[in-house]
């Protein structure tokens, strides 16, 4: 056996202790490598400095970073449970430079067959991703070509990262000491103390973090709350002190007060002596304790999982929802009064809609704009034509008297705090000459989204009165039920009509922006479900690897418990028990942590996402259900093996 | 002449509260000596045994093997000297699980890059003398205790090591395999004349021994050798160690023959 076979043989006779490890690294390889082949499509290239070489890019960067940490933290855990066959190693004569080049050979005999194996699988897949990504970008089809550039940047990069892991191994073994090393990893179980201050400090972080992510909903229940949240609003770098409070929030959680809660369990004596409870609540206090990093660690891999998965299904799903709410009409055209081309153009957009079959509503609206003397701009609207459209959009029709006025808000998501226009108690025309008295705020953008700013609606009556007019706008609107076959039709006009003309008229539709949104969110979507699966992946194999690690301690202790007379069943109990506690604090803890973070991105959306959360969180329930079982069931058999029965 | 020799030996443990596990022991071994360390429970014996094995170096005192203090030699050429000039057995054999049991014998040639042909034919050399032959592919998990035991031999002695250093070797075995072990001590340093160094609590194992030294609470006590009835040595042995005193389970592992 020479010293490379002797490597050889560690990897290849341990591989139920580097399966969950390999498969994560492979799958992440493979996925790294997929979006390399995207990114360097020779369509994609063509196409330089677009949006979706940066979000592939971006993404790509994410997958390395995320890479590094992941090699890092198992390669530490593989050598700490190594220390005592290092140890013997070492007193059989094993120098450290020896130490170091079987680490190093062990790293890159798994990280090379990872890489080879990820990039297979990734070249077996990439017709399938490039089929995805053009679907995606509605690019027709993107050929198959051999991707040399994708298969040389992601063998560079991840032999960097191994390589680079296997650098900082002297770091991760601290073998000055043999006698330490050959004790290994079996510590004596200390008294386990926690702290009630941490413990409080770990729910005051929590809290102040998901205080914070909800804060933007506050408005409006009281008025010390709306101080609070404009202050949080307002506070420089807030993203960052709320990611910080959670982050250390969780690891107090696990280190702290998990510990404290087991400690009360403890205290109720008729609770904690009552048959198996006992057993697994003492037990439990040492594993979490002996595995709080590991805890934290899949907690905060599965938190950026959910996360990213949710967010990036929540965007995709509301898209069309977003649109229907930024532009009520699906195409509106808007006039000065100085353009001489309207009715032609008003006669083009017609005849072309009718000669592609589609059916429609048009309304029309004329809209007068004023300055008043401390320049603030005022779009006047009269009942008439504000009713036409609100009937269209399913809004309650006004009725107002010679002095009132309703207003109408200029965003979707209207906010009287910070738009000032929309709290006016009054409104004056004409240089205080018609004085209106507010009565309520329309219920939605009636144009689209960003026209007509400070929009009141007032009586018939009084809008023929004005007299101060220093715009008439003649604006068109149109409702087309089969909007979202507009876009051939849309392209067509654009050809005659242009985007408009400065001081003449300008258009827009609704279908643009969507398609925009859609194709964006799809490839967010896309990039978004293969991070968080990386993620999710490398979470469990954390779970694996300790469950995996902690399996011969459990042997010596159930032999022993069996003899005593512990039942099999009440072994399985136990054993359920506590592994449950290890798969779904985490998941509940993460799934938390993803709501709260959903809110964060709720303030910018304006519909919903509460569905879509509960959906994401559903499905991981269920994947770490099945992986629960699994892994239970292999846990107890092996168990069961040595049972005195 | 002297292959071992300790020089005014102390080992202190622990900064706040020093806790001296071995006080001024002086010791030396000639080539082939078979020596057995006995002592109670905390009396040093591991502690002493560390020392020689180069493994955790002395507060004070020298050790010599051979003429050399490995205590200064930097560490990789202490690696290298542990390499080719000791052997290790220990009480829980202390195999690698994912080498086979021949894979584990010839370990100490592996690290020192030898030839695979060499490495074959000392691997076959000594697993015919330990009567291992036929589970050299085997794993350890598939093996005895007594046949792990043979196997942790065997890697110690692959190498023609100077010193053979055993910690316990009999301490996990029942008696019929401790007592096959023992005869293979004795036979390995009959033959070719390795000097060995053992730590037991086992009069019985000791008694094979030609020399024991006992140690109290890191204090050189005692030393008794052999004549030439291993009976009465063992019965010599019983004597120093009830003398000893220490805890009335230390006497526990005694087995008649």
């Amino acid at each position: 056996m020479t010293f490379l076979q002797f490597a050889l043989n560690n990897v290849k006779r341990n591989t139920r202790v580097y399966l969950a490890y390999f498969l994560s690294s492979v799958f992440t390889i493979m996925v790294f490598f997929s979006f390399a082949v995207n990114l360097f499509h020779p369509v994609i290239v063509g196409k330089r400095g677009g949006a979706i070489e940066q979000i592939l890019g971006q993404t790509e960067v994410a997958i390395l970073v995320f890479s590094f940490f992941f090699v890092l933290i198992s390669v530490n855990a593989f050598l700490k449970v190594r220390s005592k066959e290092f140890g013997i190693l070492m007193i059989l004569g094993m120098s450290n430079k020896q130490l170091r080049r079987l680490v190093f050979l062990e790293n890159m005999v798994i990280g090379c067959l990872a890489i080879i194996v990820g990039i297979t699988i990734g070249l077996v897949f990439s017709k399938l991703f490039l089929m995805l990504l053009s679907s995606i970008l509605s690019y027709g089809s993107l050929s198959f070509y051999f991707p040399y550039k994708a298969i040389l940047l992601t063998t560079g990069f991840f032999i960097l990262i191994f390589l680079g892991i296997s650098a900082l191994t002297p770091l991760l073994i601290r073998a000055s000491n043999i006698v330490t090393l050959l004790k290994g990893t079996k510590k004596a179980n200390r008294e386990i103390k926690f702290s009630i201050m941490q413990s409080m400090t770990a729910v005051l972080l929590l809290g102040t973090g998901y205080f914070m992510a909800v804060s933007p909903q506050l408005y409006d229940i009281n008025p010390l709350l709306d101080k609070i949240a404009l202050f949080i609003e307002n506070l420089p770098y807030a993203e960052i002190f709320l990611t910080a409070s959670v982050v250390i929030g969780t690891y107090l959680f696990f280190s702290q007060l998990s510990i404290f809660v087991l400690h009360r369990l403890k205290r109720n004596r008729s609770f904690y002596f009552y048959k198996t409870n006992m057993l697994w609540i003492s037990d439990l206090n040492y594993r979490i304790r002996d595995n709080t990093r590991m805890l934290f660690l899949v907690t905060i891999f599965s938190t950026v999982a959910f996360t990213a998965i949710t967010g990036v299904y929540a965007l995709y799903s509301v898209v069309k929802d977003e649109a229907l709410k930024e532009n009520p009409f699906a195409l509106t055209y808007t006039s000065y009064s100085g353009n001489e081309n309207e009715q032609q153009h008003i006669k083009t957009i017609d005849e072309m809609l009718e000669s592609h079959g589609f059916h429609y509503e048009k309304y029309q609206s004329k809209v007068i704009k004023q300055v008043s003397k401390d320049s603030q701009v005022i779009h006047v609207i009269k009942q008439s034509d504000y009713n036409k459209r609100a009937s269209a959009l399913g809004l309650e029709r006004v009725v107002l008297d010679k002095g009132q006025a309703l207003l109408v808000p200029v965003y979707v998501r209207f906010d009287p705090k910070r738009d000032k226009t929309l709290s006016q108690k009054n409104i004056a025309l004409d240089n205080g000459e018609i004085n209106l008295e507010v009565v309520g705020v329309a219920p939605k953008v009636i144009f689209y989204s960003g026209l007509f700013r400070n929009l009141v609606v007032v009586n018939d009556e009084t809008f023929n009165k004005i007299t101060d007019i220093q715009e008439k706008y003649h604006s068109y609107s149109y409702d087309i039920p089969d909007w979202l076959n507009t876009i051939e039709v849309t392209e067509k006009l654009r050809d005659e009509l242009g985007v408009g003309e400065y001081g003449q008229y300008f258009w827009s539709t609704r279908i643009e922006g969507y398609q925009i949104e859609n194709q964006n969110k799809k490839l967010f979507l896309y990039v978004g479900f293969f991070l968080g699966a990386i993620f999710f992946l490398g979470a469990s194999s954390f779970l694996y690897f300790r469950l995996y690690t902690d399996l011969n301690e459990e042997k010596r202790k159930y032999i022993g418990l069996s003899k005593l007379g512990l039942s099999f069943n009440e072994m399985k109990k136990v054993a359920s028990i506590q592994i449950a506690v290890l798969f779904f604090v985490p998941y509940i803890l993460a799934s938390i942590h993803t709501y709260f973070a959903i809110n964060v991105l709720q303030t910018v959306l304006y519909s919903s996402v509460f569905n879509q959360f509960l959906t994401v969180i559903g499905v991981f329930l269920i994947l770490n259900i099945i992986y629960y079982v699994y892994v239970r069931s292999r846990y107890i058999s092996y168990l069961k093996q040595f049972m005195v029965q | 002449m002297e292959i071992l020799k300790l020089n005014h030996i102390t080992k202190v443990y622990g900064d706040k509260v020093p806790h001296s596990a071995l006080k001024d022991i002086n010791l030396g071994i000639e080539q082939g000596e078979f020596v057995g360390v006995m002592g109670p429970s905390g009396s040093g014996k591991t502690t002493l045994l560390n020392v020689i094995s180069t493994i955790d170096p002395p507060t004070s005192g020298e050790v010599l093997i051979n003429g050399e203090n490995p205590y200064q030699l930097d560490r990789a050429k202490l690696a290298l000297f542990r390499r080719r000039k000791l052997g290790f057995v220990f009480q829980d054999f202390n195999l690698i699980d994912t080498l086979t049991i021949g894979e584990n014998i010839v370990l100490p040639l592996t690290l020192d890059g030898q030839k695979v042909s060499f490495m074959d034919k000392k691997l076959k050399e000594v697993a015919a003398r330990l009567n291992i032959e036929d589970i050299l592919t085997k794993r350890t998990y598939e093996v005895s205790g007594g046949q792990a035991q043979r196997t942790a031999i065997a890697r110690a002695i692959i190498h023609s090591p100077l010193l053979l250093l055993a910690d316990e070797p009999t301490g996990n075995l029942d008696s019929k395999a401790a007592k096959d072990v023992m005869e293979l001590f004795e036979s390995i340093n009959r033959d070719t004349g390795v000097t060995t160094v053992m730590v037991t609590h086992d009069p019985l194992s000791a008694s094979y021994c030609h020399r024991v030294i006992f140690i109290k609470d890191g204090r050189f006590f005692n030393e008794i050798h052999r004549g030439n009835s291993r009976q009465k040595f063992y019965q010599k042995i019983i004597d120093v160690l009830s003398l000893l005193g220490g805890e009335a389970d230390d006497l526990s592992s005694i087995r008649f023959k």
